[in-house]
Formats: structure tokens, sequence, C-alpha cells
């Protein structure tokens, strides 16, 4: 069989809804316009209200009436489940045509709770960085001053970690430390002292992006390192993308320090033993627990 | 008169004939033999000699207080673990290296500091062109931990023309070892860090 043309469909729909609005059940149709599929009945008829000799009496009606009745009200699905005694997901059935009350928008809900949401977490979070910060504190009171011997391990892990090291492709024993963290180059250069190297046989070089400011950031390595500008070398300036992602870009970015020792085969091989030395010792068999010494005192270690 | 000027005038000349003794080839075949026969001896002489001051340093520390490995794992911690960022607040204690020996220290700093080896998950992040299963075999024997406690690697894409130098039989890719439930720890761990990096230099007794 050949599909209708478009006029002959529209032809169909004319008669169709003619005899539909005369009064006609579907299968009345089907007999007096002759051989018509379903489904290109249905299609024609679609949007033509049956007439209402058709209609067939269902078991909820009348609560089906009162449902619509009371939603057009403004009630919601609970409210007309309450009062009517029937399934919710009937009501959702015979009500979900008609337009939603007013009081009820979802989106209106949403943004009241988000709001709710960002008063509290705007008095919260100061609250709890501070209480952060004070279990962190307490924990630095509880370091306190360092032994020489003390400063050697902790200096020699950090080179292990942030120093510049032997390779089997490149040989090269000096020692040369590079860090972001003014902190740790402050750390950095007291081990230094400690490991008895005079800061004159230091020389820093700054690396930075060429995006930032290099003067500025110039004038806080020297306030870090307190060294004379002439131990500084020349700037070794990274290419700044436009489009970066980086987050360290505001006036906090000072760039990298590298400190290089002169003279320092020696105490790099030094280093070496130490740092492998202090992971020897750390993991010679000891007594093995809680450090009572490191706890805070007087901040909880629970959940903050 | 300069050499170069001699080279300029002398271009193109041919080389003088030999004279009496050694030819130039020969020489230069002696000259490199000996130097070859020199560092023959010399590296493995000047190599122990490194290696010695790096063992008399080594034994200059000896045994470690609790208070020493507390500090060292702190500082460690501080230069290659996770760390909360005013942008992106995250107290989990994580640690990622390469080298097994800051590994090591790691976890024995763990250790002493009350922390179950249960609670710690191994992760190995490694380029999909290494081999996975020896390198989490070698992180096993590494750590010492059972093969449930590495949950899924992360792989790498490979860049076929890299100039990574790590490319031979020594790569094992880089362990991270993060600790459940460990905030906590995690700000225990930043305060003793910045105490460390604070503090100044108790007066010798």
């Amino acid at each position: 069989m050949t599909a209708r043309t478009t006029r002959e469909s529209a032809q169909l729909r004319e008669r169709a809804i003619a005899l539909r609005r005369a009064g006609k059940s579907v299968r009345q149709i089907k007999q007096i316009l002759g051989p018509v599929g379903n489904r290109a009945l249905h299609d024609a008829l679609r949007g033509e209200p049956p007439p209402e000799w058709t209609r067939r009496p269902n078991a909820k009606d009348d609560l089906r009436a009162r449902a619509r009745e009371l939603r057009r009200q403004g009630l919601d699905y609970d409210e007309i489940v309450g009062q009517l005694g029937v399934a919710k997901s009937s009501v959702s059935l015979w009500v979900r045509d008609l337009p939603r009350p007013p009081g009820a928008a979802s989106d209106e809900c949403a943004k009241r709770a988000s709001e709710r949401m960002r008063r509290y977490w705007s008095a919260e979070r100061p609250v709890r960085a501070a209480r952060r910060a004070a279990a962190s504190a307490a924990a630095a009171e509880n370091v306190g001053d360092l032994t020489g011997r003390e400063i050697l391990i902790a200096g020699a892990v950090a080179y292990r970690c942030e120093g510049a090291r032997n390779k089997p492709h490149r040989r090269v024993d000096r020692v040369t430390f590079a860090n972001s963290d003014p902190k740790l180059i402050s750390f950095f250069l007291l081990f230094l002292d400690t490991a008895g190297i005079p800061r004159s046989d230091l020389a820093f070089q700054l690396q930075i992006h060429e995006t930032a400011d290099v003067a500025a950031a110039i004038r806080f390595w020297l306030g870090v390192t307190a060294a004379r500008p002439d131990q500084f070398r020349k700037v070794s300036l990274k290419q700044g993308n436009p489009r970066t992602t980086r987050k360290n870009t505001g006036n906090d970015y000072h760039g990298c320090l590298r400190v290089d020792v002169m003279r320092s085969c020696e105490l790099y091989r030094k280093i070496e033993g130490w740092a492998s030395a202090v992971t020897a010792g750390a993991e010679a068999p000891g007594r093995s627990g809680t450090v009572a010494w490191l706890l805070p005192k007087n901040c909880s270690r629970g959940r903050i | 008169m300069s050499d170069a000027t001699l080279n300029d005038a002398l271009k193109g000349e041919p080389p003088p004939p030999d004279r009496p003794g050694l030819g130039y080839a020969e020489s230069r075949a002696r000259i490199t033999e000996g130097v070859r026969r020199y560092w023959a001896a010399e590296r493995p002489a000047r190599e122990t000699a490194r290696a010695a001051v790096s063992a008399a340093a080594a034994a200059q520390l000896g045994e470690l207080t609790d208070r020493e490995i507390m500090i060292a794992g702190a500082i460690a911690y501080w230069c290659e673990g996770a760390k909360s960022k005013p942008y992106r607040i995250d107290e989990q204690v994580r640690f990622m290296n390469s080298d097994p020996v800051l590994i090591r220290l790691f976890l024995a700093f763990l250790d002493r500091a009350g922390v179950s080896r249960q609670r710690l998950r191994y992760s190995v992040h490694i380029h999909e062109s290494a081999d996975v299963e020896a390198a989490t075999r070698y992180w096993a024997s590494v750590t010492g931990a059972a093969s449930e406690q590495f949950i899924r690697p992360v792989i790498k894409h490979h860049t076929p023309r890299t100039s990574r130098s790590f490319r031979n039989a020594g790569y094992h890719g880089c362990l991270r070892v993060s600790v459940t439930k460990s905030s906590a720890l995690y700000r225990e761990i930043s305060g003793w860090a910045q105490g460390v990096m604070a503090a100044k230099r108790r007066d010798p007794k």
C-alpha cells in the first residue's frame, strides 16, 4: 500500500472530523470511510474530543472531579491525598495537566534554600577556619626551638624533597634549592648557617612569570633572605599564558627563589648521607604509637 | 705571530712530514689510552671517596628520637604532600613521590604518629608506556602493603617524543599514599611543619 499524500491526508481528516462532530464513534467512522488504518484515523482525529455518548463511567469519576477542583484552588498533591484518601499517583494522573499553583513553585523554594545556605556558611566558614588555624597553631607551638642536630635533619629532608639531585644521566654534586614558599627558604638558610656555610657563599636567582611584578618580587626575596642585591643573579623569566588557570597570580605571587651554594660538593654529599640516615633511623624498631609531646594540649582532635 | 694568524696562512697546505719518533695519529691514540687508563682507576676511587663523605655524615646521625622523626616527617610532608589552599580547602593527608626513601620516611613517620597502616591507601601514578604491574609489585615491596590496599592506578599519557630521561628500567612511576579520616592529622602536620620552619636554633649548651 502506498502512503497517503498530504492532500489525501487533509481530505481524510476533513471527512473524519465531520463524522466525529456528527456524533459517530471511531468504529462507525471506519465503516463509513472504508479501508483506513487505526493509526491514520487516530492521526486524523487528533485534538477532536469524542462525543459524550461514547464515554463510559469510571470507578472514581467523582473523586477525580473533586481532585481537579481542589488542585484549581491551589492545593498540593499531599493535601489532596489527605482530603480524598486516594493514591498520590492517581492524583498526579488526574491533575498533572492543570497549571502549577503559584505558591509551590520549586525555583522559589530552591532560591530560599540557597539563601539560607549562604547565610549559614557566611557565618560558619570563618568560625571553622579559625578552629582549623587554632589546631595548627597549637601543634606549631609544641615544636619550640630546634637543636642544631634537628635543624640538620629537617634541612636534609627538605633538600631531598626540593633540592637539585644527582641523576644517573647527570652527575652534578652541587647544592641548589628552589622554592616558592618563603618560610621554607628561610628555614633552608638556617640549615645552611647550621651546616657552617657563610652567607657570602650563596647566590640567588628569582624565577618568575614575565607578567608578574618582578621588581616587587626581588624586594620581597631580598627581605626574606637579607642578602645583598649583588648576590641576586639575572632573573629567569617564564612566559606568561594569558589564558592561564594558575591560581597563584595575585599580589601574593612572588615566583620561586633558587639558592645556589658555591663550592658545595662536600655539603651535597653530606646532605645525601643525612637524608638517607633519617629514613634508616626512622625505620629502626622503636616505640610505636602516638607521640605524647606533639599532641596539642588545648584543641580538639575531632571534627572541626 | 699568533696561532690564529699562522693557521690562516697555512690553510690548505699539506701537513708536515712526520718527525722521527711517534707520528701524530700514534701520539693521539697513546694520549687517549693514557686518559682512559687513568680514569678507569680514578673513577671508582673518587666514587668511594664521595660515598665515604655521605656515609660519615650518615653515621654522625645514628638513631633518631621520636621528636626528630616527627620533625623530619612534617617537613617532608610540607615539601611533597597535598596542601589545603585558600581556593580549595582540602585537609586530607596525601603524600606522593617517586623517591622510595621519602615514601619510607613518611610511612615511618605515620607509624610514630599512631596512624594504623590499615588507614592507608596506595595508588601508583605511571605512564601508560611503562609496566604497571611491575611498578605495583615494586611499590608493594617498598611499602610492605597488601595488594588490596592499592587502589586503581592513575595512568598518564605517553608522548612518544618525550625528552624525559626516566624512561629506563629504573622507572617505577610515583606512589601516592592517602590516609583516610585524616583532617585532624593534616592540621597537626601542617602545624608541626610551620613550627619547624619558624623555629630558631636553640643555643648549644
